[in-house]
């Protein structure tokens, strides 16, 4: 009986304390703020910032439950781990594209770009030194 | 004689229902971007019987954003038929408690020999903010919630306490009325306005049994009057909350 009053208790708690997530573009940059009904921060609560499925970044909100981040991509989910079974995930997308940031490019583009590089020198000295022989 | 006898007859008529002030944004509550772009209407109405009054341009008009006040420069004339009413656009893009208010010119009432000003307000919340909706704005004449005002269920009961000056205002009566834009027809001309009084310490409750908008007129005897003609009109004081009810 005293489990279910609990359980009761906890759940009322859980919907009285909900948190809150609100996200604004700011140029380059997304403003974050976190709070319970009624205007309570979440005070360095984790952010992580999740794009098809996969975290790119992890952060954390300051002591008025706010926080600003360099935007990275255009679509993406921003999920708020306020604890004790507090969490809320939101979907934010850009009033306007950005650029897309070399840190949040993929491996497999990083690989080409290195491997089209290393491929440009190993021509050019192949070429001198095939200049060089007919000499 | 007999169009003076008519006309005076339709004055007296119209005089029966109750006038009210109204500020009604597009809605209580904001939850998105999409919701953010508000348009907010004052008019002063008969709001069931849907009887429009002309509205001269307000002589304020505004926001409080948690306390701190705006004033709109943006209000727009609009007219329906004959009879003007005005709008304001507001974009609400950060998590706030937003008290719309309108204070308008002062109305003659040529009936009731008195001036009518009508201090309205409603409050929205907006991202699930949720705090200060109890807090008054330092209207003169004001109603500050006991409910909170949004979010309501029909059926769900508002309370509220009326102040005047800044000090509860004891056996005043508060007109209630529906905003009624479903046609609805009410048993008899009695149930048109609704009537509660404040107790001792200005509060007052009433149940709200419709989804839509409710506006609560707490009717205050103003300590100031206005001139007109070379005459001293007294001013009935209205301080006037509009909230909003859904059904599930």
């Amino acid at each position: 009986m005293l489990k279910i009053v609990l359980a009761f208790v906890i759940c009322a708690t859980l919907n009285a304390h909900s948190l809150k997530v609100f996200a604004a573009q700011d140029g380059d940059f997304v403003d974050i703020k976190t709070y319970f009904y009624g205007n309570s921060p979440c005070k360095e609560c984790k952010v992580e910032f999740i794009k098809d499925g996969k975290i790119f970044e992890t952060l954390k909100t300051d002591d008025k439950g706010e926080l600003k981040a360099k935007l990275k991509e255009n679509k993406f989910e921003i999920l708020v781990d306020g604890g004790l079974a507090h969490e809320k995930k939101i979907t934010f997308e850009t009033n306007s594209p950005i650029a897309a940031d070399e840190s949040s490019e993929s491996n497999q583009a990083y690989i080409t770009k290195f491997a089209i590089a290393f491929g440009a020198i190993f021509g050019i000295f192949a070429l001198l030194y095939l200049l060089k022989r007919r000499k | 004689m007999k169009a003076k006898f008519i006309l005076s007859s339709m004055v007296l008529a119209t005089s029966v229902f109750a006038h009210f002030g109204v500020v009604m944004p597009s809605s209580s509550t904001v939850n998105d971007e999409k919701e953010a772009k508000m348009s907010i209407t004052y008019r002063f109405t008969h709001p069931f019987e849907q009887m429009m009054m002309n509205m001269e341009k307000p002589v304020e008009a505004g926001v409080f954003v948690n306390g701190k006040k705006q004033v709109f420069t943006n209000l727009k004339e609009q007219k329906d038929g004959k009879l003007s009413y005005w709008t304001s656009e507001f974009n609400a893009n950060n998590p706030a408690m937003y008290q719309f208010y309108v204070d308008p010119k002062p109305y003659f009432e040529a009936a009731e020999d008195k001036f009518i000003r009508h201090i309205t307000k409603t409050v929205v919340n907006a991202y699930g903010f949720g705090e200060g909706w109890d807090k008054p704005v330092g209207l003169k004449a004001e109603i500050v919630p006991l409910s909170r005002p949004y979010a309501l269920y029909a059926g769900n009961i508002f309370s509220g306490v009326v102040l005047y000056k800044g000090k509860p205002a004891k056996d005043v009566v508060v007109e209630v009325e529906y905003y009624n834009e479903k046609g609805l027809k009410a048993p008899s001309e009695d149930f048109i306005t609704q009537e509660v009084k404040t107790n001792q310490n200005g509060e007052f409750s009433f149940a709200m049994p419709l989804a839509g908008w409710w506006g609560f007129a707490a009717l205050i005897d103003d300590d100031e009057s206005v001139k007109k003609d070379g005459k001293d009109y007294p001013v009935e004081l209205g301080g006037v909350i509009w909230v909003e009810t859904k059904g599930y």
